[in-house]
């Protein structure tokens, strides 16, 4: 189906999307955004490895990539349970003004 | 044919929203527009032939994904009026990194010039994917369950504890 | 023999693990772990009953170094010796350590030391070896600073552990210098390679063994070691860890060459004489054994550097026996004298006498033990003396260099002479203690019984003057060949019952009950002349230890005094011509230059913000570093190689 396109071009997307969650890490001034972040820099691997795998029979890196989202949605959820809970005590979202973990 | 005009314009429905996060300071808009970036995603999946991942993106990540980070959003939302905005930092750092990555991964990418053959997969992909499953990923897909199960009942653990 | 093959790396598992168990429980930890170390002295019974050909056992670590371990009939028979003292020390131990809290902690670290010392046996390789060298060196440490909460006694540990680090590194160098000139890098190569060291590396290899064995001028640390538990000393100071240097010495001395032998020879004897001459004045009972093993360590080491390394091994053999016999004694004693009353010093000899009535069964402990350190016929100890001066008076004779049989034989008088003092001064003359207190235990005697039976000759050899009787020589020695004497020589047998009987007469007759010396020994002082002086400070190794120490602070000192007076002074000068140009360009600077330095220093200024960010403790900018880090690596290995 995707004779006409080139790979390139979904390497460059992906490329995109991925430095796109690095910017977004590193100006944004909230651990909501930096989360965001890290979900684009996930999708950017999961985007490549889904595009390879249409011509690998073993189908490896569909595999890989449903497991990748499994993993981002624990890693959320962990997230911003500590979030919420580092929220509680600091009144705080920004990671940068998070200097101990301790009360 | 239309296959390439449909690619198009899932690419243009994916990297909008991306660009429009980046210069945000909403935190909410960001979210949701974050939504709209995962739909092209599975529309561009969907094109890929992996409808299954098109259809796990749809439901795990705009739908499950995109709810917890309103719901802590809304959660934390601090009390000075400051609203959902937040502020950029470093700006210049940032874009200059990520930019520089960009390039010279986009330099390697093009050195090392993709070619593919094409193999067109046998069977339905989805029960392909739901053998693979349960024979050779057998002891990867028990592990992870195991482990979301861990970190689902931790998150509620850590969420609650604070709350006492 | 198919299962031993198998199954036989358990035998240096089995120790930790009894370690571990008895670590976990602290109340009933020593006689938990007997079970470990019990069932691996089975375990090596069984061994050395069944070998016939070295079993290896090896893996690769890294290119051209491996990992290794092998077990032929030396090193089974040796690691047979350990289980069987550890588990007489750890039953002896029952009852000495009853009022420690700490027992869980002492079984953890005995185990623990059981583990390294027959890790250390077993190693082919000499990484290996090296590795397993320093873990029983670190838990001797651990042992000697037992009773940590008293400084003294933890300064002590650290003390010998520092002097045992000195000679670890020597051996380290030894080890490096093998793998640098291209040798053979483990024992059985070694062996039947054939190829000679050169003189360097053999060298490092002897002050190696020499650290470990207590030598000149190394022998400081064993006396600093007697601060541990007095089992621990029987075990680990006098059976088992301090052999660790005459095994390695056994081990190279076929590529060895002539002068690192003689190297050997005369070291070995000079110490041997010198920690003979050093037991003669302490007042400490633990002391003046410390000074006998010590010595008789020298005596197997002289006894490798003759050539003698049969007669060598057989001294270890029956050594350990009756050393740590007389060890454990000792430490019935203290534990006696320390539950009679707490507040004399438990250990030294003045306090003591006439304990014959009261520990019947280790009194003759003792007397078995110590007439076999004096050498006298009917005991162990004769037989393997004898081996050893028989060696060197045929080397004597052989090199025409004959300190060393001179030495040797004057050390056998010495040690009838202290060892005869010692039983006098402890068990015999008037007792000062009244009540008669029945000797403790079973779990004391058994050990001692066993240790004293084990000193007779008969176990040993049927002919009681022959050393070449020995059991176990066409065992061990099968295949090596024999090269040691290969007959006894009248004139040694003869000389040495002599001077080991003159030595307990003259001992005998300055201390015997109703002399003057006995008399006043109880009030005696440290002796003011200057022999005396020498001996009771063991040579005062330890001032040589302090000067060692003040000289490097010394040149310190000097490097820094330099630094003032030189460097600094330089710098001053250069400093004051700088303030002379500096006022000769300011002015230039100031009308000139100035536009052009404000300009410049803005661009620095930009350029110091613009680092100061690297150093930011912000999250965020340290992962973009961290990115920008990764890809310049990217860069690197994508473009420039």
């Amino acid at each position: 189906m995707m004779e006409a396109i080139s790979p390139t071009y979904f390497v460059f997307l992906s490329l995109f999307i991925f430095c796109a969650g690095i910017a977004i890490i590193i100006i944004k001034r909230s651990a909501i955004f930096v989360l965001i972040g890290i979900e684009l820099m996930l999708n950017a691997a999961n985007l490549n490895l889904v595009y390879f795998s249409q011509y690998d029979p073993g189908m490896n890196g569909l595999m890989t990539s449903v497991f990748v989202v499994v993993l981002a949605a624990a890693e959320v959820a962990i997230a911003l349970a500590i979030l919420l809970n580092i929220f509680k005590h600091y009144k705080i979202t920004d990671p940068d003004e998070l200097t101990s973990l301790k009360n | 044919m239309i296959a390439s005009i449909l690619t198009y314009i899932f690419t243009a429905i994916t990297i909008a929203p991306i660009v429009y996060i980046l210069i945000t300071k909403n935190v909410i808009r960001a979210v949701f527009s974050l939504a709209f970036s995962f739909l092209g995603l599975s529309g561009l999946y969907v094109l890929m032939n992996a409808e299954f991942m098109a259809v796990v993106q749809l439901l795990i990540y705009a739908g499950g994904i995109i709810v917890l980070m309103v719901f802590g959003l809304m959660l934390t939302k601090t009390t000075l009026n400051k609203g959902f905005i937040t502020q950029h930092r470093s700006l210049f750092f940032g874009s200059l990194v990520s930019f520089l990555l960009f390039i010279s991964l986009a330099a390697l990418a093009t050195r090392s010039g993709f070619k593919v053959g094409f193999t067109e997969h046998a069977g339905d992909p989805v029960a392909q994917i739901g053998q693979l499953f349960l024979t050779d990923f057998i002891i990867a897909f028990e592990v992870v369950a195991f482990l979301l199960l861990v970190a689902l009942v931790g998150a509620s653990y850590l969420a609650k504890k604070s709350g006492e | 023999m198919t299962l031993i093959k198998t199954i036989w790396p358990l035998i240096f598992i089995l120790p930790l693990f009894s370690g571990i168990i008895g670590g976990l429980n602290s109340k009933q930890s020593l006689k938990l772990s007997n079970f470990g170390i019990g069932a691996g002295l089975l375990f090596s019974i069984i061994l050395v009953w069944l070998l016939d050909e070295p079993l290896i056992l090896e893996w690769k670590w890294l290119e051209g170094v491996s990992f290794g371990f092998s077990i032929d009939r030396l090193n089974a028979m040796l690691v047979l010796l350990v289980y069987l003292i550890t588990l007489l020390v750890q039953v002896f131990s029952i009852t000495y350590m009853e009022h420690d809290p700490d027992q869980g902690r002492y079984t953890a670290k005995l185990g623990f030391f059981a583990f390294s010392m027959v890790g250390l046996l077993m190693s082919n390789q000499l990484v290996t070896l090296f590795l397993f060298w320093e873990l029983v060196g670190m838990s001797s440490y651990l042992l000697i600073g037992f009773w940590y909460q008293e400084a003294a006694r933890s300064k002590a540990a650290r003390q010998a552990f520092m002097i045992n680090r000195v000679a670890d590194a020597f051996l380290l160098l030894g080890v490096i210098q093998v793998f640098n000139n291209g040798y053979a890098t483990s024992f059985t190569e070694i062996l039947s390679s054939g190829n000679q060291w050169d003189g360097f590396t053999g060298l490092c290899f002897i002050i190696g063994a020499f650290g470990k064995s207590a030598q000149f001028p190394f022998y400081g640390w064993l006396t600093k070691a007697m601060a541990g538990p007095t089992p621990v000393s029987a075990l680990i100071h006098a059976a088992t860890m301090v052999t660790a240097g005459v095994y390695l010495l056994v081990r190279i001395s076929p590529v060895l060459i002539e002068w690192n032998l003689q190297v050997i020879a005369i070291g070995g004897a000079v110490t041997a004489f010198m920690a003979a001459v050093a037991a003669l004045t302490q007042f400490d009972i633990k002391k003046v054994l410390a000074y006998s093993t010590i010595s008789q360590l020298g005596y197997m080491i002289l006894g490798i550097g003759v050539g003698a390394y049969q007669a060598s091994v057989f001294h270890l053999w029956t050594h350990a026996f009756f050393k740590a016999g007389l060890f454990l004694a000792a430490g019935s004693v203290i534990h006696y004298m320390h539950e009679l009353d707490s507040s004399k010093d438990a250990q030294d000899m003045r306090n003591m006498g006439g304990l014959q009535k009261i520990l019947p069964v280790t009194f003759y402990a003792f007397l078995i033990c110590g007439l076999a350190l004096s050498g006298l016929p009917f005991l162990s100890g004769f037989l393997s003396k004898e081996g050893i001066l028989t060696g060197s008076w045929l080397w004597g004779q052989s090199t025409g260099n004959y300190l060393v049989p001179v030495l040797a034989f004057c050390t056998a008088g010495l040690t009838a002479f202290y060892i005869g003092r010692q039983i006098l001064l402890v068990f015999f003359g008037s007792s000062s203690f009244t009540q008669k207190i029945i000797e403790p235990m079973l779990t004391i005697r058994v050990p001692l019984i066993f240790l004293a039976v084990s000193s007779l000759w008969f176990w040993n050899s049927l002919n009681p003057i022959n050393p070449l009787g020995w059991f176990w020589n066409s065992y061990l020695f099968a295949d090596l060949g024999a090269t040691s004497a290969q007959h006894s020589i009248l004139g040694v047998l003869i000389g040495s019952i002599g001077l080991s009987l003159a030595g307990l007469g003259v001992a005998y007759w300055l201390y015997r009950p109703e002399a003057e010396l006995t008399q006043n020994f109880k009030n005696s002082k440290e002796p003011a002349q200057l022999v005396g002086k020498i001996s009771f400070h063991g040579w005062y190794i330890e001032k040589f230890y302090d000067q060692i120490v003040l000289l490097f602070s010394k040149i310190v000192a000097g490097a820094g005094w330099f630094d003032k007076k030189v460097i600094d002074r330089f710098v001053d000068g250069m400093g004051v011509t700088g303030v002379v140009m500096a006022k000769v360009i300011g002015w230039f600077d100031q009308n000139i230059v100035d536009g052009l330095v404000n300009f410049m220093a803005s661009i620095s200024q930009l350029i110091g913000r613009f680092v100061t960010s690297f150093q930011s403790p912000k999250i965020q900018i340290q992962i973009g570093w961290l990115l920008l880090t990764l890809l310049v690596l990217l860069l690197w290995f994508q473009f420039l190689t």
